[in-house]
């Protein structure tokens, strides 16, 4: 059912407006409306948001520091008391892991560096004499340089010939590291001639240390880093086991900013705020107000005609679940009544139908049953689970009428629908049928409650009349009835249809003109022939799982293999039967079922309530 | 090769049915695929919603399979005794019945997927109109499921 709203005008002191809002962001009772013109709100909330973001970011730091827990994950609930106060030790917790966070990347930065200069260095390691001494020489030139290994006698005669010292050095992949010394005069004609040849200079820069000493003080700067990057991640783990610490700093700075956005008019004394409220938890608003202040001017006035207030929804465990399909559509708007309690029962029956298999039932029950405990979703996460897991039942009901348990037909009660398709048809064509007129007595009841008594004759009762009619045609001892039914029901049409209308003609046409939508009420009729198609291509599939698994299972290393196919078969045909039930049912409500008499265009309801995005629940004793 | 090689028309029937069911929904499939990770990249909390609206042109495929497993069953081919004396008559009748599903599967689970793209890029700019995209792409399928209907019919009359 739809709760009725009151609107809240509240007048308070300017003094109390923080500890107000606190409260009643406690409470969560009131969603702020919000003016177009409010120009003069004070609705900075960039600290918080700095705040918030920081927060994020730390926690997604230290995540990966975290240590790996097995199963799911652990719930985080914590007393509202704690969740009010702020942690002094934030700001450091938060400096902390970011600065300990850009040291690690300075120093893996750093460290790439090193290794590359490590690298450079390392085919020099056996240059036996100090960098600065190449530089030093007169009359003389020396040259440090890579040769490919294949030209390295050629090169090593062409120096000699020239009277030059050469020394190998070490190896660079093909090639090897050499140093020459040569007479000044002809160093431009050695330069040239160790081109043809491949020779590649490398200048060395001159320092006055040995290439071997370079190595040895890179790679100790290299392990000093690593060491410093192992006792930063050290830290930043042990602020890992922390982990719920910084989820509550994020799920405070969120809150906080929310508070900061509250759409509040303020005078010089006074602030001044609009709400909408739950009728029935009246009591727990003024409690709200008056743990705070007495000082307060209270008024709670029924929404005007031109105001739409959010709609809230209250039912009962099974309709709540199915008010997700619902909302995927439209939220029902606050002037009609609920779809979901009807809407739940039809969806609930159409979805175990299509499925169809008892033993896909029970497995829907026993695995989402298991994961609804273990893993405990939250929000439409939840309600999809619970659709799911309350289909399963109707699933093995309808399973045990169609005697299918994975595939396998055992004593069908009411039929067997790969070898009944025409039978399973009807069948789907006549609860399609019971649907529709579902859907058309709650448009009369609509009728009924604003009092248009012509329209529940034109727009309900004749049309009923006409589908009964029609569908008893079919059935050969009840064709007359059937034939009578269905053209006073037409009539019915024709008469009342344009009841609106004074001028007599422009009613017949009008009527005449609602008969011919009788079109799309045989397109919505047949649209339930899917119901058909879905139950029995997950038969078909399963069935065939099982005789791909009987083919297999010969001998023992078959039975192995048959039992892999049976399985994965049966799992790959529960999973798109799910899909694609899940989305069908849905598509039959939105468009056949709800087509004929729901408005939606409802607007959720969001009061101002603590932002719990980590935290999963804030224990307060105001709740109990 | 006998005369009454019926058989043979029905069993070409079926894997007409089958293969292009299976063609259109992995046509479909992939098409939407591609547009849901690219959605993905982006925004991947939507992951969810978006692998719904990219399964819908799956169905094809099964009803395709579906078909095609109604006509062995009917052929007997399934249950090892085939009718291998089956006429031409009731052979090509067979391959008649699968011809809607044969036209119909891979075209709709084209345009299903068409469909599902643009549903999906709906679903990037508004998350919360996820259930209007499902709806207006599922009703692609009402003709896959009428052809399917119209297969079945046939199949299991002849």
């Amino acid at each position: 059912m739809i709760i009725p709203m009151k609107k809240l005008k509240l007048v308070a002191l300017k003094e109390d407006k923080e500890n107000l809002l606190i409260s009643l962001q406690r409470y969560g009772e009131v969603m702020f409306i919000k003016h177009g013109d409010d120009t003069n709100i004070d609705t900075d909330a960039s600290n918080e948001e700095i705040q918030l973001q920081r927060a994020e970011k730390s926690i997604s730091l230290i995540r990966k520091y975290k240590a790996k827990h097995k199963g799911f994950a652990d719930q985080i609930a914590i007393d509202y008391d704690e969740f009010k106060t702020e942690d002094p030790a934030q700001e450091k917790i938060l400096a902390t892991i970011e600065n300990a966070d850009e040291e690690i990347n300075n120093l893996r930065q750093d460290n790439t560096a090193l290794q590359e200069k490590l690298a450079f260095y390392l085919p020099w390691s056996g240059l036996d004499m100090m960098l600065s001494d190449l530089y030093m020489p007169h009359y003389a030139v020396i040259h440090t340089g890579t040769i490919e290994t294949r030209n390295m006698q050629d090169f090593v005669d062409m120096i000699s010939e020239y009277g030059g010292e050469i020394q190998k050095v070490g190896v660079f992949g093909y090639s090897q590291t050499i140093v020459y010394a040569c007479y000044e005069d002809d160093d431009n004609e050695i330069i040239e001639k160790s081109k043809n040849l491949g020779f590649i200079e490398v200048i060395l820069p001159s320092d006055k240390k040995y290439v071997s000493e370079i190595i040895i003080e890179t790679e100790k700067a290299i392990t000093k880093n690593r060491q410093r990057i192992e006792t930063l991640e050290l830290t930043l783990a042990e602020y890992a086991k922390q982990t719920d610490k910084i989820k509550l700093f994020a799920d405070q700075a969120a809150t906080a900013i929310k508070r900061r956005q509250a759409n509040i008019q303020e005078t010089v004394d006074t602030v001044y705020l609009e709400g909408w409220v739950r009728s029935d938890r009246i009591v727990r608003l003024k409690k709200a107000i008056t743990d705070v202040t007495d000082v307060f001017d209270l008024e709670l006035v029924d929404p005007q005609t031109d105001e739409i207030p959010p709609t809230v929804l209250k039912n009962n465990k099974f309709v709540d679940a199915f008010e997700s399909v619902t909302d995927m559509f439209s939220k029902p708007n606050p002037y009609e009544i609920d779809p979901n309690p009807v809407m739940s029962i039809w969806y609930w029956i159409i979805f175990g139908m299509m499925m169809g298999d008892a033993g896909y039932g029970l497995l829907m029950v026993v695995v989402v049953g298991f994961l609804l405990k273990k893993m405990k979703p939250k929000g439409n996460m939840r309600r999809l689970f619970l659709i799911i897991f309350y289909g399963g039942f109707s699933t093995i009901l309808w399973g045990i009428l169609f005697g299918s348990y994975f595939g396998f037909t055992i004593f069908p009660i009411l039929l067997e629908p790969i070898n009944e398709p025409l039978k399973m048809l009807l069948v789907s064509l006549i609860l399609g049928g019971c649907h529709l007129i579902t859907g058309l007595v709650i448009k009369a009841y609509h009728n009924l409650r604003d009092k248009h008594y012509m329209a529940i004759l034109s727009d309900s009762i004749s049309w009923i009349v006409l589908l009964i009619g029609a569908g008893l045609l079919f059935l050969p001892a009840t064709a007359t009835v059937g034939k009578w039914m269905a053209i006073a029901g037409a009539a019915m049409i024709i008469l009342f249809a344009g009841w609106k209308q004074k001028n007599p003609f422009a009613r017949l046409g009008i009527g005449l003109y609602s008969l011919y939508g009788a079109t799309s009420y045989l397109g919505d009729i047949l649209s339930y022939s899917r119901i058909l198609a879905l139950a029995m291509s997950s038969a078909v599939l399963g069935m065939v799982m099982n005789m791909l698994a009987k083919m297999l299972a010969t001998n023992v290393i078959g039975y192995f293999f048959a039992a892999i196919v049976f399985i994965i078969g049966h799992v790959f045909n529960l999973a798109m039967g799910l899909l694609s039930a899940y989305v069908h049912t849905s598509r039959l409500q939105y468009i056949e079922f709800y087509g004929k008499f729901y408005e939606g265009g409802g607007t959720s309801f969001q009061p101002l309530t603590l932002q719990l995005k980590h935290i999963d629940t804030v224990n307060d004793n105001i709740n109990q | 090769m006998s005369d009454n090689y019926g058989l043979f028309y029905a069993i070409l029937g079926a894997a007409l049915v089958a293969s292009l069911g299976g063609f259109g929904s992995a046509l479909g499939v992939q098409m939407g695929g591609k547009a849901a990770a690219g959605v993905t990249s982006e925004k991947p909390e939507l992951f969810g919603k978006l692998l719904i609206l990219q399964a819908l042109p799956g169905t094809q495929g099964i009803y395709g399979f579906l078909i095609a497993v109604l006509v062995l069953i009917n052929c007997g081919v399934l249950s090892g005794t085939p009718q291998v004396a089956m006429s031409i008559d009731t052979g090509l009748s067979y391959f008649a019945a699968c011809l809607p599903g044969i036209i119909v599967l891979p075209i709709s689970a084209y345009f299903q997927a068409k469909m599902s793209v643009s549903s999906i890029n709906m679903v990037a700019k508004q998350p919360d109109s996820s259930g209007k995209g499902i709806t207006m792409t599922v009703l692609v399928e009402t003709y896959a499921v009428l052809a399917l209907l119209a297969s079945i019919l046939m199949v299991t009359g002849i």
